[in-house]
């Protein structure tokens, strides 16, 4: 059942949509995410007064567990992850909305017992037939949790309420497996109601592209080609495979792992034309087109365009680390790439012949994601015949982890010489706000229970990300002559071959 | 130095704070908007300093607080300043995050040194807050106001609000301010818990069939009490007979407003602040439900950084029928 948008006493009170009271379902109750991220975002939604009355959340796991025991799990995890800290009493009042329910995902009776439970909880009033399944489990199973939803009748909105589901990365390895993927979920659910999430799209910077290129006359009218000469995404990580995490990332790699989907979304992000307006489908349809629009890349393209790497040994925060191939569960001779650095065009009107550089990569000097529009240079008389002109205006957006915007510009020197140096203007906005931004997942969670799909990825946007994706992974994987794999000492801003790249037109990567 | 920081000259203020900068470069400047913060009613600088600080804890200002005690024609003394800085640990690792303060106390008998002090000293281009204490006197003048992007006033310890808020919301017809009330903000928490309760559309048909509503507020707070009985006149359409019948209103020790009971045949909601905590609890249709809410902020302080960091156009306000 959806909200009321009749109660005369919403008015003036909010912004945004509200949410709406449900059931919500967390299949992987038990894991990292749930407790890391999940169930800490709920609780300061819940801590800030933004969750609506009514909300019961239902974990899904194979353990042996009860509501009490679960829910002291969720507390110990909480008081540890939750970014506004932890008040007893606020917990309390939450928590005594979750409850457990043990069961395997492949086991049809598991989700007859779940009905029956969410029957009783809709019985009791409060959620008004309202449910969201959040599949926060390992990819293969989301399959099998899906046709068993359908199977138990879950996915069929009844007594007037809604069903949804989110569904978390990765949403497949290829083109093929995520059409596959979709298909299993449209025939699940309504696409209206399938929410994939991608969290860099509700981090608050990214949220903050469509308000400063649409918002602001000084930004708007040279966001295009004819003004911008380059533009550069990067995405760089220090960790490398701590934790065993190389068991999943030799089989995924850089390209899937993070430009398939995040580094993809703010490329849209920052390419798409204004909207017909703020709804999901519209913001959706623009971001698509710019998929659409990515010039394709052959065999012989994605060699000339795209470079991959592995790390060598070497150190990061001066301590000595393994090289890539040396790293727990990662194959000795693998060939999956922790680095990529790729040009491309987005080929329409606005962007014609600007190349938009996307570089991606582990073991680097620091955790940044940032993306650089770089301005063509005035006219060459007058300041810019000087010789220490230089690149003069570059427009960047941090989107993590410091988050914010600068404005680089020259600047004359004090001084009775005529001198030219770079200066910035600096957005940051822990420097301006005392209050942290919320967690990508308070923001998501919140507008899966409202309705709102617009932070979320359609599919046709993350099939066309594929599609464009398979093409260079065909090329390394399955192609006659894959293009060699470069190499990069950890703890380095990558390969020698990325440089090389952006210099072929007399371009560098931006030093963060 | 005192607690408002070190003596400077009123014409040697720009100077002041840029050595005040020079001297530490590892604390980092930053504003986001002009915050005054004035008052005539005697209220101490150092009160209101500490006023500015906790705002400034959320939201980056440049600062002034004014207090002037308007004296006769011929005892005016020369204004005397005080510069320092609030500071806190930015987070992401980032180091100290400053916002400049400057205290003035004046002594005058027109309203030309508040005008001149007041726009001398604005950190340029930035929006302009200004947070007037006490009532609205004869130094709120057209070329003063003008200059203003948000007036916070309080009109509760008014005894004459709705003239208050008149002048306020409207002087010469020609306000282009957003008007913010301490007043009604302090109910925002209150209201919004009273909004969740009627998102369901069987509790949205009992609040239809309202039969009595009792707002229990401090003796100190017929103000912020006024404001959500005519919050809940308009939402729910009635004229002042029916909220008169309806809408009934206890003074008792606590919170400004401690609790609202909405009665609607067998149905009960209640929502209270206790201080600490909002506590909801609703009795409709034989089901019984409770949650806790974060309660609302408890000084005027935090209630205007709060409505700060909201920011909008508050038009509801000014849609209340005061003023
Ligand atoms: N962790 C992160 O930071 C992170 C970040 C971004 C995206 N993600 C995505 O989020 C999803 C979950 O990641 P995670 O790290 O939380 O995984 P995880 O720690 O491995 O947790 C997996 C969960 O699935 C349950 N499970 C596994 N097999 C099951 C079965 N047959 N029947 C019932 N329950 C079963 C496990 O519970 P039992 O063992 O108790 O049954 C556990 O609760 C993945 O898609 C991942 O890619 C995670």
């Amino acid at each position: 059942m959806t909200i009321s948008s009749d109660n005369p006493l919403r008015e003036g009170l909010r912004s945004r949509q509200v949410a709406e009271a449900c059931s919500l379902v967390i299949f992987g109750a038990t894991g990292d995410l749930t407790h890391r991220k999940l169930v800490p975002a709920l609780y300061n939604l819940a801590a800030a007064g933004d969750l609506p009355p009514g909300l019961q959340v239902l974990g899904f796991a194979r353990r042996d567990k009860t509501d009490e025991s679960w829910r002291a799990e969720l507390e110990e995890s909480n008081r540890k992850n939750s970014r506004g800290g932890h008040d007893d009493a606020l917990w309390a009042s939450f928590a005594s909305g979750i409850g457990y329910h043990r069961g395997n995902f492949n086991e049809p009776e598991a989700y007859r017992a779940l009905a029956g439970r969410l029957d009783e909880i809709d019985a009791r009033g409060g959620t008004r037939h309202n449910r969201l399944f959040y599949l926060s489990t390992a990819p293969e199973f989301f399959p099998v949790v899906l046709e068993n939803l359908k199977a138990a009748g879950l996915n069929e909105p009844r007594g007037g309420g809604w069903s949804r589901v989110i569904v978390e990365k990765p949403f497949g390895v290829d083109l093929a497996t995520a059409q596959a993927l979709n298909g299993v979920v449209n025939e699940t659910f309504q696409e209206a109601d399938t929410y994939r999430i991608d969290h860099y799209l509700g981090k608050e910077t990214a949220q903050n592209i469509m308000v400063l290129r649409f918002a602001n006359a000084i930004f708007e009218p040279l966001w295009r080609a004819r003004f911008i000469d380059q533009v550069q995404i990067t995405c760089a990580e220090h960790l490398g495979m701590e934790g065993g995490r190389g068991a999943y990332y030799d089989t995924a790699g850089a390209t899937r792992d993070m430009v398939q989907n995040h580094l993809l979304q703010l490329l849209s992000l920052v390419a798409m034309e204004p909207p017909t307006d703020l709804s999901a489908d519209s913001v959706r349809d623009e971001k698509v087109k710019v998929l659409r629009s990515l010039r394709p890349l052959d065999s012989a393209a994605v060699g000339e365009n795209v470079v991959r790497a592995q790390y060598t040994a070497g150190a990061i925060d001066g301590v000595p680390v393994p090289g890539y191939r040396e790293e727990d569960r990662v194959a000795p001779d693998s060939q999956t790439e922790s680095y990529v650095a790729m040009r491309t065009f987005v080929d329409n009107w606005r962007w014609e012949g600007c190349p938009f550089y996307i570089r991606m990569g582990k073991r680097l000097p620091k955790k940044a994601t940032e993306i650089s529009l770089h301005l063509k240079q005035p006219p060459a008389v007058l300041f810019q015949k000087m010789p220490q002109g230089g690149e003069s205006n570059v427009l960047t957006i941090r989107i993590q982890p410091d988050e914010g915007m600068s404005v680089r510009m020259l600047s004359k020197l004090p001084g009775t010489n005529l001198q030219i140096e770079p200066v910035k203007m600096d957005f940051r906005y822990w420097s301006s706000f005392g209050k942290g931004s919320p967690e990508a997942y308070e923001r998501l969670l919140l507008d899966a229970l409202a309705g709102d799909a617009t932070l979320f990825a359609r599919r046709d946007e993350v099939e066309n990300a594929w599609k464009f994706i398979d093409a260079i992974e065909g090329a390394w994987h399955a192609g006659d002559r894959p293009p060699p794999m470069a190499e990069y000492p950890a703890g380095s801003w990558g390969p020698t071959e990325a440089d090389l790249l952006l210099a072929e037109r007399g371009h560098r990567w931006r030093r963060l | 130095m005192s607690q408002l920081g070190q003596e400077t000259p009123v014409g040697q203020i720009a100077s002041g704070l840029r050595a005040l900068w020079e001297a530490d470069h590892a604390k980092a400047r930053a504003a986001l908007m002009n915050l005054v913060i004035y008052a005539e009613d005697g209220t101490p600088l150092e009160e209101m300093a500490a006023d500015a600080q906790t705002i400034a804890a959320e939201q980056a200002c440049r600062a002034l607080v004014i207090r002037n005690e308007p004296c006769p024609a011929g005892d005016e003394r020369p204004p005397r300043a005080w510069i320092t800085a609030h500071c806190r640990l930015g987070g992401a690792g980032g180091g100290q995050i400053c916002c400049e303060q400057v205290a003035f106390d004046l002594c005058a008998h027109d309203n030309n040194q508040l005008r001149n002090i007041v726009f001398a000293h604005l950190d340029s281009d930035l929006p302009l807050v200004f947070w007037w204490r006490g009532e609205l006197s004869d130094n709120f003048e057209p070329r003063l106001y003008s200059r203003f992007d948000r007036l916070v006033i309080d009109s509760d310890p008014w005894p004459d609000p709705a003239a208050g808020i008149a002048r306020a919301a409207d002087p010469e017809g020609a306000a282009h301010y957003v008007l913010h009330d301490v007043a009604w903000s302090r109910t925002h928490a209150l209201r919004l818990a009273i909004a969740d309760c009627f998102d369901d559309p069987g509790a949205l048909g009992a609040l239809a069939a309202t039969e009595r509503i009792t707002i229990t507020h401090s003796p100190h707070h017929p103000g912020a009490a006024d404001l959500l009985a005519r919050w809940f006149a308009r939402g729910l359409r009635w004229d002042d007979l029916q909220a008169a019948s309806i809408i009934d209103r206890q003074a008792a020790p606590g919170t400004p407003v401690s609790r609202v009971e909405i009665a609607c045949g067998d149905d009960r909601f209640e929502v209270s602040d206790d201080g600490a905590t909002i506590a909801c609890a609703a009795s409709q249709a034989g089901r019984e439900t409770r949650r806790i809410l974060p309660a609302a902020p408890s000084s005027p302080a935090a209630t205007v950084g709060e409505l700060l960091a909201r920011g909008g156009r508050n038009e509801l306000y000014l849609k209340l029928g005061l003023g």
